[in-house]
């Protein structure tokens, strides 16, 4: 039985590890002696849409700039398919870029830049053709062939920046940023695109970002860095349902901390339930309050509620608006409100309490 | 919103200024065409005999031809050098770096008449004879400058993920250089170029003391007015010298302009 389980086990590995495209082992990065990143580990999957998620400054462009060659670490390995790159030349590694500014060369036309690559790896004149006409095709940009970037707009240009990188069908696709240059509106468009895209030719996507809508809508998993860690590793719906640490909680969508029994609870606005009365909340598993309301906003599809907690904190609670805004408790400041959650549905931060036994 | 008159006012000045400045160069082109010998005013009529007579001239055409040659070579040099050294201030970090700088711009700083002694006094210790390349040599201390400062502002507004870009998408150091970075930086190297070459063709003042026995076409005007001997043919000449100038000039001018806009 025990023997079972083991070579069962092992199985599991082998097949991860055949399975693991990008390993990333202790990668660290200092810049003039300002520590860019401390120790990174990563492990991306073939097929996978992994996003880099974190502020400015936190270390994901430092992570990806490593991984595309344009920086040497000072430690650390980066092993595609097995091979350690770390130290190879962006040109000796089969990944390419999309670059948040683009970076089209503007004196070649469209199909010119997409070429490039192919090009400067010797593919045959015939198959260079055929291939740039299919990334065209993909990005819906076949009429742009012979303009100039400087003609065309902000979406368009990073379609051609997107084309260019994919024709070269390369192990792993790494996304610097690349709509973060335009208006909400296209932005949303191309997340969709970008997904079908990547869907499409199934190459490895590994996306930096620091709009955490966009990662938890695109990604298979995300790394949420801080201060030049990866503080969490996770599916979307783990990252926001379980954040490991505060600063992901705060990061990734709204949160109120609370504190009750020794928990740090990560209370998400939709979580948070509120009525005029404790009636509401009968029943097995709820965690009922008292508070009130310190300020009411209607926003459409919601209203959200600040709630000042008689036991002192401030929680946010949010009531969709299903029958109209004469349902909401249209609730006037200082209102006395019954606030309740579901214990279930509320995760406790690990932390405190753990650092706390470490110490003992 | 300043008022009304003092709008007036300094319209005026400007157009003043103006018409002091170019005034003067106007009536020497105009004069070029002098049917008299006498420089006087009005000119009493149009004539072009004097430019077959100046071209006539052997000095002349000896003096010009030696600027061209200098010109040329020295744009060439300064082509080269300054585009390196902009190159390597723009792309490393390294020891000396500001002081590099300082000391590739410093010629165009200084006043001639420093750099002329100091490089008379060089080539006479080292008893170097003056002569064709030391004027050459002469020319390329401030030729450098153009060039450096040309390429180096273009470089810091070549965004540098073009040339990341370009070995990202398997192309290495050289290709990088040869398709991307060189297409990018090559209006600033002509316009540099042009500068440094109409720089070179008027110079006057490091010329008289990095010369030998030669004339530059510059120094045979010099000499020419100062003797007061030849006074048409000079007309003619500086009418030429300005076309040959002002040309390149304005050439450089448009080829910086239409980069900046892209």
């Amino acid at each position: 039985m025990l023997t079972k389980t083991a070579s069962h086990e092992a199985d599991r590995d082998r097949t991860e590890a055949a399975d693991t495209l990008l390993e990333v082992e202790g990668l660290a990065k200092s810049f003039k002696g300002t520590v860019a990143l401390h120790s990174v580990d990563l492990s991306i999957r073939r097929g996978e849409f992994f996003t880099l998620l974190g502020p400015s400054g936190s270390g994901k462009t430092t992570t990806l700039r490593l991984i595309a060659g344009f920086e040497r670490p000072d430690s650390g390995s980066v092993r595609l398919d097995g091979r350690d790159v770390a130290r190879l030349a962006p040109f000796k590694r089969d990944v390419n870029t999309v670059f948040q500014d683009y970076a089209l060369f503007p004196h070649m036309s469209v199909a010119e830049n997409i070429a490039y690559g192919l090009e400067a790896k010797r593919v045959a004149r015939e198959e260079r053709g055929k291939r740039v006409a299919e990334a065209l095709r993909m990005v819906q940009l076949e009429r742009f062939a012979d303009r100039s970037p400087s003609a065309l707009s902000g979406g368009q240009r990073q379609r051609v920046g997107l084309a260019r990188a994919i024709v070269n069908r390369p192990r792993l696709l790494l996304l610097d940023e690349p709509l973060g240059a335009l208006d909400l509106k296209l932005r949303q468009e191309m997340q969709l695109e970008l997904k079908h895209i990547q869907e499409e030719i199934g190459i490895t996507f590994l996306y930096v970002t620091h709009d955490q809508e966009e990662a938890l809508s695109m990604s298979d998993r995300i790394a949420v860095f801080n201060d030049g860690r990866i503080e969490q590793i996770g599916s979307p719906s783990e990252v926001y349902e379980k954040p490991k640490s505060e600063f992901v909680a705060g990061f990734v969508g709204t949160s109120s901390l609370v504190e009750r029994g020794g928990d740090r609870l990560v209370l998400r606005p939709e979580k948070v339930h509120i009525a005029r009365s404790a009636e509401a909340f009968t029943g097995e598993g709820w965690h009922v309050e008292t508070g009130r309301i310190a300020e009411s906003v209607y926003l459409g599809l919601y209203t959200r509620h600040i709630v000042r907690l008689d036991a002192g904190e401030t929680v946010v609670s949010v009531e969709q608006n299903a029958e109209g805004p004469a349902s909401t408790l249209a609730a006037a400041r200082g209102q006395p409100v019954t606030v309740a959650w579901r214990k279930a549905n509320v995760f406790a931060l690990p932390g405190e309490r753990q650092t706390m036994e470490k110490q003992t | 919103m300043e008022s009304r008159l003092t709008r007036i006012l300094l319209g005026a000045w400007v157009v003043g200024v103006l018409a002091f400045l170019f005034i003067p160069i106007g009536i020497i082109l105009l004069y070029a065409f002098n049917a008299s010998n006498v420089q006087s005013w009005p000119i009493p009529g149009f004539s072009l005999k004097w430019f077959p007579e100046t071209f006539a001239n052997r000095e002349v055409r000896m003096a010009l031809w030696l600027s061209v040659k200098a010109g040329v070579i020295a744009t060439i040099l300064s082509v080269c050098l300054g585009t390196m050294a902009a190159f390597a201030v723009h792309r490393f970090r390294f020891y000396g770096r500001e002081a590099l700088s300082f000391i590739v711009v410093l010629p165009i700083a200084l006043p001639g008449i420093i750099t002329g002694m100091a490089l008379n006094s060089f080539f006479v210790f080292w008893h170097l004879p003056l002569s064709f390349w030391t004027i050459v040599i002469g020319h390329t201390t401030f030729c450098i400058v153009i060039v450096y400062n040309n390429v180096l502002a273009r470089l810091r507004r070549v965004s540098a993920s073009l040339s990341e870009a370009s070995m990202d998408l398997g192309a290495n150091a050289w290709t990088t250089f040869r398709r991307v970075t060189f297409p990018s930086i090559s209006t600033a190297l002509i316009a540099g170029g042009l500068l440094a070459f109409a720089l070179s063709f008027d110079e006057v003042i490091v010329t008289t003391f990095t010369a030998g026995a030669q004339n530059t076409l510059p120094l045979w005007i010099f000499g020419a007015i100062r003797l007061g001997q030849k006074l048409p043919e000079v007309n003619v000449i500086v009418l030429v010298v300005t076309a040959v100038t002002f040309v390149p000039i304005l050439l450089a001018y448009r080829m910086t302009a239409r980069a900046s806009q892209d």
